[in-house]
Parts: structure tokens; sequence; C-alpha cells
């Protein structure tokens, strides 16, 4: 599911991305590790994914995001927009923000076996 | 799936170890009977969900096989006496592990020269089957247990022997090792990936090892585990469709 097909009709860019209070996250070097506490995989945050996942406040929108990349790192609107866009569909889809998608499988933390899972 | 309400009709031995309860079925009443004598003590009256089947051999040249609940085959040996012991190596995963270590949903192999370990992620050994000759001719053996125990301080592995010394002492025969109480260092992590992909960074690393863990309690704790040995374990690639190669890249690494 695509941010704009989660929030019909409005705006993408005016979208403001709130991070749960309640994440496990780890920093590796550049890079970094998410976790949702209702999600049973953790998400891989690259290192544009980890750099911008302190500046995502629950304040300011996507656009502001957007804004704040040019600004702050010189970097072109176009380039910055596609990044903090994807980063947020990552964050999203990961389940490490507080309105993503529903989870639609449960945890299955008990598994021995990788496909399918155990009963 | 006729074959499967078959196999499970005709020899099951269902068992409840550590809270998890599986059943082995088996197309071999002497294979069943000599299963459930050596897990007596865990024996159970009601049907359990299938862990794993037993396979006779079709014909005198054929192989004794042993496959995971999907039909993924993780043993083709010989012998009856080496089906139970690879059998009696996957079951062993039901006994907890041991104190501080992280248990993770891979394979592992055993280099026969130094006896290094690598982990090595689904499909690859599984989809297609491990070949025991070429493991072997690549001086590996495939551990039987279809998940490992990592001491993330160490980064070795720390697996408990098979409890039951009627299958303790068989020998699991070519390609394949029991597990073993003797620590053993963690060298690398193999895992598939699309052509051209670039060599794994120690994040994606941390996070197939995340990913692949069972059993969380403590998050936390379990990233900060995967940190660390993702820090001291080179990852080596291969790619979709050429499977093989890992037969090549052991014998290299």
């Amino acid at each position: 599911m695509t941010l704009s097909e989660r929030r019909p009709g409005s705006p993408v860019r005016e979208w403001i991305p709130r991070l749960r209070g309640d994440l496990n996250v780890r920093q590796i070097g550049p890079e970094g590790i998410g976790w949702s506490p209702e999600r049973a995989d953790p998400v891989y945050l690259d290192p544009i994914a980890t750099r911008l996942l302190p500046v995502i406040d629950g304040e300011g929108s996507i656009a502001d995001l957007v804004h704040d990349v040019h600004s702050v790192l010189g970097v072109d609107p176009e380039i910055a927009e596609a990044q903090v866009t994807r980063v947020v569909q990552l964050l999203f889809d990961g389940g490490l923000l507080t309105d993503s998608a529903p989870v639609t499988s449960e945890a299955t933390e008990a598994d021995l076996f990788p496909f399918p899972p155990s009963p | 799936m006729e074959e499967i309400g078959r196999l499970v009709e005709a020899a099951p031995v269902d068992i409840e170890l550590g809270g998890v309860g599986l059943r082995v079925a088996s197309d071999d009443p002497g294979l069943a009977t000599r299963l459930a004598d050596a897990l007596a003590e865990h024996a159970v009256g009601e049907a359990q969900p299938l862990g794993f089947m037993l396979h006779a051999p079709e014909d005198e040249r054929g192989f004794y096989m042993v496959t995971d609940r999907s039909g993924f085959v993780l043993g083709r040996t010989r012998t009856l006496d080496q089906a139970l012991a690879v059998t009696g190596g996957h079951l062993s995963v039901l006994v907890p592990p041991p104190e501080g270590t992280l248990r993770l949903r891979l394979r592992a192999v055993v280099s026969s020269r130094d006896g290094s370990v690598k982990l090595v992620t689904w499909p690859l050994l599984a989809a297609p089957p491990a070949v025991e000759r070429r493991l072997e001719a690549s001086r590996h053996r495939i551990i039987d247990r279809v998940a490992v125990d990592i001491d993330p301080l160490s980064a070795s592995l720390r697996l408990s022997p098979v409890p039951w010394p009627a299958l303790a002492h068989l020998d699991p025969g070519p390609g394949h090792v029991a597990p073993g109480a003797d620590p053993r260092r963690v060298r690398a992590l193999l895992a598939v990936a699309f052509p051209g992909a670039a060599e794994p960074t120690p994040g994606q690393v941390a996070h197939a090892l995340a990913a692949a863990a069972i059993g969380v309690v403590d998050r936390d704790r379990l990233l900060d585990a995967a940190a660390e040995i993702a820090s001291s374990i080179e990852a080596r690639l291969i790619e979709i469709g050429r499977d093989n190669e890992v037969y090549d890249l052991l014998e290299r690494t």
C-alpha cells in the first residue's frame, strides 16, 4: 500500500509522519535497524533512512522534511522529495509509524521451520 | 498431500519437549519403532503438528530420506542408523537453547579443515537440497539442526548435544555432523542475492541475523547481539539461481 492509497484525498506532501514511541532502534555505523513491537520482522534502515529517522519529529510534514533536507544538506529538491517519500514509505510499511498499515500476519517467533511457518 | 496423509497414518511418533509438540511420520515401521523407543520419555498420546518425515529407500540402491514438514530434504543417508542420527540432531532443537545464546533459524556447516562454522540462509542447501558428496568434496559437513544457537559475545556456535543416548551415539554419515557441545567459531554468513548485488554491509548482516531469530524475549538485547555478531563475521553472496556455487564458495573459504 502506498502512502497516497493509505490517505486518499490527502496530498502526500501534507502528511505528518510520526514515529511510534515504543520502537526498538539500533544504529550500526551509518545504517540502522528499526523494529515495531507489532511486527515479527525488523526493518533494515539504509544510511539515508537512518539519517532521516531523528529528523522525523512528529511535527513536520513530508514537505517540511523535504525542505530541511534540501536546505541543510544541499540536496536537490527533487532528489530530496524522492528520498524522503521513499524513507517514509519504508517506515510506514515496516510498522514504524503511528498510523502504519495494520499488521496482516501474526508474529511467529516460535517457528522452527522456514516455510511454511510452524502451526 | 495424499502421500503425506498416508505417511502420517502409517507410523506417527508424537512427542512433546520444551513446550513444543511435534510428530515424526515414517513410512518404515522399523524406523518408527526405533525412534519411538529412543524418545519414549517424551511420547504423548495426542496427535501433534507434523515436524519431520522419514522415508525408507524405494529400492536396494536408494536412500533413506529425512525431510521437514514442508518436504524439504534435510538428509539422504545409506543406512537406517544414519537416518535416525540425522533425525535425532534435528529433534534436539526442541531442547531449550543454552543460557545467553541467540537462537537463529539458519543452517550451519562446519569446516573439516579448521572446525569453523558458516551460517547459511534459506534456501541455500535446502532448495535444491544439500548434496552430501559435494559437501564432503568441499570439506564441509552440515550440522543436523534446523536452527542454531550462538553466543553473541564470542560469535561461537553453542549447541546442546543430542540428549537421547540411543540416537546420540549414531553416526549421521557423509556430509552430516551431529550438533555438539564444543563451541565453534562462526566465520561467515552465506546468503542468496540478486545478480549484481553489492557485498552485504554489517547493518544488513545484523538485520538478517535479527530477522532469523526465534523465541525472542528481549528485542533490544537481540539487536545488540546481532550487531555484535555481524561485526565479527564476513558475509558472502551467491546469486539467485546459481545455488550450486555454494559448494565452490565453501571450498574457497
